[in-house]
């Protein structure tokens, strides 16, 4: 794929060179530069259409407010001939929607516990300035290092106040406005309750709400509602379905998937006062007990009865036991899996263990 | 010098260290603050071309961002910008009086430098006033690159740093060459760590070259009470030759490991019953009948097996107590001859994240 805007070669305001496109969503095209004045790379973006050009520097300037590692940070803002761009700081991995597309789609509540306590601190840098983000959702949550899942970064602040429009729409229940927009697609699912009725209520409560459907899709694999317009009515009766059976069977993960589950519910619950601020999220995030060591993927390789196998990984072959896979009950060969990998004799072993894609 | 027009002076300018001017200014295209340094008159343009390289190279959020560099007419670098920080320098809040934040600030420290020295970058400047506490309660490391030649502040001597600061190998006599390593940060981050918990440094540390071992520079024997690891380790920071100090990485492993003492959780599960261990001391006892037993406890850091009776194996592996548990186990109760009348419980620790 490539953008319109730009080709490799490009030089943005006297300082910029364009070496790669990188992607597009609905509002605008995002590029890999080279910063020829600190000999560094970094992330180009500029809105697609030009007229936008007031909202554009708008959300530019929130988002330079925001000074925080759970943030991308905002370097530059240019403007060169009729055309405008932000400069944001390159972040090496993939963002999360990406990652749960095509390497893992449900995270064990470790990892998910881990998203939603680094999601809460970037959130409460930028309540603290004032500053809501509106559209928090995987494709705006940049995860550092891709598959080495070592870091998460919030971004895109503000850009929703360009796209509100165009979520109004999709509100509508339009679905031509719907279809073409692949912005209020992507947003709706993480919609509150109030901001359904009117986007002008996107509070600082209501980016609590999205954080709470995105650790609730991480965690299941699935948006708490659905998607499409369909998911508006169910919204706003904002009821959040139970922890389906298979990630609260297993006793190795339940006590755990329940906690964090709690802070999901806590975080959509229909009226925005009753839900905790990011820093109270924070607070209690900080109690949510998990494993830093790496992750890493593997293949089943050996599963000859219906208990346990071997994957083999880089660190070698890995005993794997079906009890430690999260929101499974069988493992089979040739299956890719996700985990961590503790010493153990004559092979390491997995815990915890989920499917990868 | 005069601003680029999207830079606006906001207030008069202060000294930025003693090679530049530092002004507070408006980015008028961001719409925040910025800090601009401008290169003084007649310092060596290698200074601030270091410290621009230095900023660009680092990635972490214990150091400052840099922004923009601005020129002359003759397309020569003469200032930077970068992120303002408001707020205090650490040097502002001396002494600290309580050990848990003493423990997170020194965590931060080391974490800056270990990421500083992951890129190669040698500080050369690490004291409690290039350094502060941002507004989310993060600690930024700052003012890169600097050697102090001006002469004016008597407490730099030369090219080599701050008094106090200084590690004994770069006290030689003004005609010899010194050469800066790794270890040279990680002296004055001892230093930076001693005047934390003193609030003043001892003369021994001022004096040139530095007076040690000295009582008065012995994180054994100052009033805020130190775990004894972390005393040992400051300690070597401190050695008087370089290659007895520990990397800024192996300095921030040994304080993280001690950020998590006591906040561990062992979850084991045998059949359908979940038991926990995380209290300090605590122990419990594994055991199924004639098969074998085996008693864990909890020492704050790790999980230990000891008093192993029969037959027990930890992931497949025989037991040599006391044994410290790994991050995740299953304990094997019982010989494998024994088949389906083996007991196995899992085990599996967790602990919060130390997020600065
Ligand atoms: N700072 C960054 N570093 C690296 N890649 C980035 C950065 N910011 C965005 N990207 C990449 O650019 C892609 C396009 O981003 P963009 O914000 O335009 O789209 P989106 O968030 O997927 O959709 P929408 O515009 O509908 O919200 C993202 O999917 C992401 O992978
Ligand atoms: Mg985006």
């Amino acid at each position: 794929m490539s953008g319109v805007l730009h080709t490799a070669g490009d030089i943005v305001g006297d300082r910029y060179e364009v070496t790669t496109y990188i992607g597009q969503g609905g509002m605008q095209e995002v590029y890999r530069v080279h910063d020829r004045l600190l000999e560094r790379d970094a992330v180009l973006k500029s809105p697609k259409n030009p007229s936008a050009k007031k909202r554009f520097n708008r959300s530019a300037t929130l988002s330079a407010r925001v000074n925080h590692d759970n943030v991308a940070k905002t370097l530059d803002y240019v403007e060169d001939g009729d055309r405008f761009y932000l400069i944001e700081e390159l972040i090496e991995g993939c963002d999360l929607g990406y990652f749960l597309k095509n390497y893992v789609s449900i995270l064990d509540p470790f990892a998910a516990g881990r998203v939603m306590h680094h999601l809460a601190k970037g959130l409460a840098a930028s309540h603290r300035v004032n500053v809501v983000h509106r559209d928090l959702k995987p494709t705006n949550v940049m995860v550092v290092g891709g598959q080495n899942f070592t870091g998460f970064k919030i971004t895109d602040f503000g850009i929703a106040k360009m796209a509100q429009e165009e979520i109004g729409e999709a509100v509508a229940g339009d679905e031509e406005g719907l279809t073409s927009s692949q912005t209020a697609l992507g947003a709706l699912p993480y919609m509150a309750p109030e901001t359904i009725d009117d986007m002008q209520n996107a509070g600082k409560p209501a980016d609590v709400w999205a954080i709470g459907a995105l650790t609730f899709e991480v965690l299941t694999g699935n948006r708490p509602f659905g998607f499409g317009y369909r998911a508006v009515p169910l919204i706003q009766a904002a009821k959040v379905p139970p922890l389906p059976s298979p990630l609260t069977s297993n006793t190795q993960f339940a006590p755990f998937a329940r906690a964090v589950f709690d802070l999901i519910t806590a975080c959509m619950q229909k009226n925005p006062a009753a839900r905790p601020t990011a820093d109270q999220l924070v607070t209690t995030c900080e109690g949510l007990y998990y494993s830093t060591v790496p992750r890493e993927f593997g293949t089943i390789r050996r599963f000859d009865n219906s208990n346990w196998g071997f994957a083999g990984a880089p660190s070698g072959a890995v005993f794997c036991h079906v009890k430690s896979v999260f929101a499974a009950s069988s493992l089979a060969v040739g299956e890719r899996i996700w985990m961590t990998t503790y010493p153990g004799s004559p092979s390491r072993r997995a815990f915890p263990i989920v499917k990868a894609v | 010098m005069k601003l680029p027009a999207r830079y606006e002076a906001v207030g008069s300018p202060f000294s930025g260290g003693g090679m530049s001017t530092a002004f507070k200014c408006k980015d008028k295209h961001l719409d925040r603050h910025v800090l601009v340094k401008v290169l003084q008159e007649g310092i060596d343009q290698k200074r601030i071309l270091d410290e621009v390289k230095a900023l660009s190279a680092i990635r972490s959020k214990h150091v400052v961002q840099i922004y923009d560099v601005l020129k002359d007419r003759s397309g020569a670098v003469t200032a930077l910008v970068e992120e303002f920080l408001p707020g205090q320098d650490l040097d502002d809040v001396l002494p600290i009086t309580d050990t848990s934040t003493f423990l997170r600030h020194i965590y931060a420290i080391a974490c800056g430098l270990a990421d500083i020295h992951a890129v190669g970058v040698v500080h050369r400047d690490i004291k409690p006033n290039n350094m502060k506490i941002d507004a989310e309660g993060c600690l930024r490391i700052f003012d890169f690159g600097l050697s102090r030649t001006d002469g004016v502040n008597s407490e730099t001597i030369g090219t080599i740093g701050t008094l106090g600061y200084i590690a004994p190998e770069l006290c030689a006599p003004a005609n010899q060459k010194v050469s800066f390593t790794l270890a040279v940060d990680v002296f004055a981050f001892g230093a930076t760590a001693l005047k934390l918990v003193r609030g003043r440094l001892p003369s021994d540390l001022r004096a040139i070259p530095p007076n040690l071992p000295a009582t008065d520079a012995d994180f054994t024997k100052q009033t805020l009470a130190l775990p004894p690891a972390i005393a040992a380790t400051l300690n070597q920071c401190l050695s008087k030759k370089p290659m007895t100090r520990p990397s800024m990485e192996t300095v921030r492993n040994i304080i993280g490991r001690h950020l998590l003492h006591g906040r561990h959780k062992a979850t084991m599960i045998a059949g359908d019953k979940i038991h926990y261990l995380e209290k300090i001391g605590q122990s419990v006892k594994l055991s199924a009948g004639s098969l074998g037993s085996v008693d864990v406890s909890y020492d704050g850091y790790d999980f230990i097996a000891t008093n192993v009776t029969g037959d027990v194996y930890i992931n497949n592996m025989g037991i040599i107590p006391p044994q410290k548990l790994p991050g995740a186990s299953v304990i094997t109760l019982g010989a494998p001859s024994l088949g389906f009348q083996r007991q196995y419980i899992t085990f599996d620790v967790t602990h919060p994240e130390v997020i600065l």
